[in-house]
């Protein structure tokens, strides 16, 4: 093994780099944007497509990894960390092509974690998609933001899903397949579905939420009237009688 | 959750009340006019500030209760009948203490309990009505209650410088509604603009409150007092508009708009500068004794001081039992004794804040909620 001789970036303090001499001369690159720290491990051609035991131990240190090896480069991949085992000659192409994963896979961690903690929201809310009080004009405000917030979600799951379900590439690449491979395993499309009918069961709650809201809102407006109209008369009403009783004590 | 500033204000409707109280009925009243209204005598004088105030504050507090129980998910049906057994709870209360403290045949005086009563309902019919109508309601009430005591011939019931009608169902009726000691217009303004206001003072956590009833109350306060200053400066007003004076009974344009104004002002005042101490201050514990038992005080208090005028009169054989009702002591003397009963009621309510006992306010509470 060689070192690896892409721009080095700091990696922060909390990120403990392998002993020295465990993987050979290693370099570890972080990337703020993900979170990641990359061990980078350049191998000869002639190297069997194995990482080092202790590269291997150091992804594992953050929580589970999943490994991948194809065509001479190996890949291990867990939350935070991961080590990638390639020709210097197709260093760039497959790093390039994991960093790509890693973004998919943080944006689709992101809108999980977003939909996940919407569903206590929805549960509080769900009984005004059936009815909407005069106590819960106070929440309009509320409904309306989740609403916008859902909307938000779900055009960012549409602009995702074309990253994570498209066709494999041909002829293909080391980088095409490794990216294929990677979101096999981290399972995307299948993930992207299930959130695409979680967001659904959503948007109905929602939606009927936004209707009830809005038949309120404008049955609002006619009772003011109506209320004026009958305190109007109650006014009339009490001139009149006020005006029988005198009369009739006189 | 209680707040520092309604106690504080409550207790101040209760202390000025007692005095009034103690004062009016054991002395005598201060300035009867002869035109069938009764002056307070200067306008800047508290003394009729009391009952608009407690009113008020009826509406404020009813408000607070609705929310509170809307908090607990409490269905709009429990509310609405727990609001109406609150009522009737008032009203049967008013009718007994008139008997009881005033004598069968002022039953129907129409006094301050059976018209908060009154109010009660009512604002529980109007729960669920924009605060515009509200403020329509309280206006239209203001407005309209001039011409209804022309109507009614206001003088004629208030000959003898007090409240007497006869016992027919019409003059029972025109009490009620617009000559009485407390009817219910133009009186129902202030626990209809307690109930709009209440929102926008106290806000729900994380909401913000608005200055708007601060703000309307102010400028009602400077528009009486310079309708006031005016007219004691000679100053003629046009003919279409006709500045009464400042009488409470019957209550005035310019004493509604007047007292109206003073509780706003005093609202916000108040919250502004007392709720954000807690309840643990000094002041905000003693009112809140005094305003936690508010409504046994009312009762009490007569109790104590009418009371023994209709005894007296009655061990020395006298014809009539109110004899003595407003000439039985010197006014510095009532004033004492005001000050005195307002002394012994403080024990008195802390005694009854131990568990296990209740003041008349516990057993509304008991029957009611």
């Amino acid at each position: 093994m060689t070192p690896q001789t892409a721009a080095p970036r700091t990696a922060p303090a909390t990120v403990p780099l392998p002993a020295e001499g465990t993987c050979g001369a290693a370099n570890v690159e972080w990337i703020s944007a993900l979170e990641l720290a990359l061990l980078v491990v350049s191998a000869r051609p002639d190297e069997a497509a194995t990482l080092p035991a202790e590269a291997l131990a150091w992804v594992e240190a953050t929580g589970p990894a999943q490994t991948i090896a194809i065509h001479g480069a190996a890949i291990a991949w867990a939350p935070g960390r991961a080590a990638l085992l390639v020709e210097p000659t197709r260093c760039e192409a497959v790093r390039a092509a994991l960093i790509e994963f890693g973004m998919h896979d943080r944006d689709l961690r992101e809108l999980e974690a977003e939909v996940a903690a919407g569903w206590a929201d929805l549960e509080s809310d769900a009984p005004l998609a059936f009815d909407f009080r005069d106590r819960d004009a106070e929440r309009r405000a509320g409904l309306g933001e989740r609403f916008r917030r859902l909307v938000a979600l779900r055009a960012r799951l549409v602009r995702l899903v074309p990253h994570l379900d498209r066709p494999p590439l041909h002829p293909p690449t080391l980088a095409s397949q490794v990216g294929e491979r990677l979101r096999e395993r981290a399972r995307m499309a299948e993930r992207a579905g299930h959130l695409g009918m979680q967001l659904e069961v959503h948007e109905r709650v929602y939606d009927l939420c936004g209707q009830r809201a809005s038949e309120w809102s404008l049955a609002h407006r006619s009772r003011g009237l109506e209320w004026a109209v009958v305190v109007l008369l109650a006014v009339e009403t009490a001139l009149i009688l006020v005006d029988l009783l005198a009369s009739r004590g006189s | 959750m209680r707040q520092p500033s309604i106690d504080v204000l409550r207790m101040l409707a209760i202390v000025m009340m007692v005095v009034v109280h103690f004062v009016e009925n054991l002395s005598a009243w201060h300035g009867a006019q002869g035109d069938g209204g009764l002056s307070l005598d200067g306008f800047w004088r508290p003394t009729g500030l009391a009952a608009p105030l407690f009113t008020f504050l009826a509406g404020v507090s009813y408000r607070l209760w609705v929310r509170g129980r809307e908090d607990r998910h409490d269905s709009d049906e429990a509310i609405t009948k727990a609001g109406i057994r609150r009522g009737l709870f008032l009203i049967g209360l008013g009718f007994a203490f008139n008997v009881l403290v005033w004598l069968p045949a002022d039953v129907f005086n129409w006094d301050v309990l059976t018209f908060i009563g009154s109010a009660l309902l009512l604002l529980t019919a109007c729960r669920g009505a924009p605060p515009p109508v509200l403020v329509l309601m309280a206006v239209a009430a203001v407005g309209v209650s001039p011409a209804l005591r022309q109507l009614a011939d206001y003088p004629s019931f208030w000959t003898e410088g007090f409240y007497d009608p006869d016992l027919t169902l019409g003059d029972v009726a025109l009490g009620f509604l617009c000559v009485g000691y407390f009817p219910v217009f133009p009186w129902i303004a202030y626990p209809l603009a307690g109930y709009a206001a209440a929102p926008g003072v106290f806000p729900r956590p994380g909401e913000r409150g608005s200055l708007r009833p601060g703000l309307t109350g102010a400028v009602l306060v400077l528009t009486t007092t310079a309708s006031v200053l005016a007219r004691r400066l000679g100053m003629t007003a046009p003919a279409w508009f006709r500045v009464q004076g400042w009488t409470m009974f019957p209550p005035s344009l310019e004493y509604v708009c007047g007292t109206l104004g003073m509780a706003l002002v005093l609202m916000s005042l108040a919250h502004q500068l007392l709720d954000d101490r807690g309840p643990d201050s000094r002041l905000a514990r003693v009112a809140g004794t005094f305003s936690r038992h508010s409504l046994t005080i009312y009762l009490l208090h007569h109790a104590v001081h009418v009371w023994p005028l209709w005894i007296w009169a009655a061990w020395t054989g006298a014809d009539d039992v109110t004899v003595i009702w407003q000439r039985a002591l010197p006014a510095s003397t009532a004033f004492g004794l005001a000050v005195l009963f307002l002394a012994l009621a403080y024990p008195l309510c802390r005694w009854l804040d131990a568990p296990g006992r209740r003041g008349v306010e516990g057993w509304m509470r008991w029957i009611c909620d």
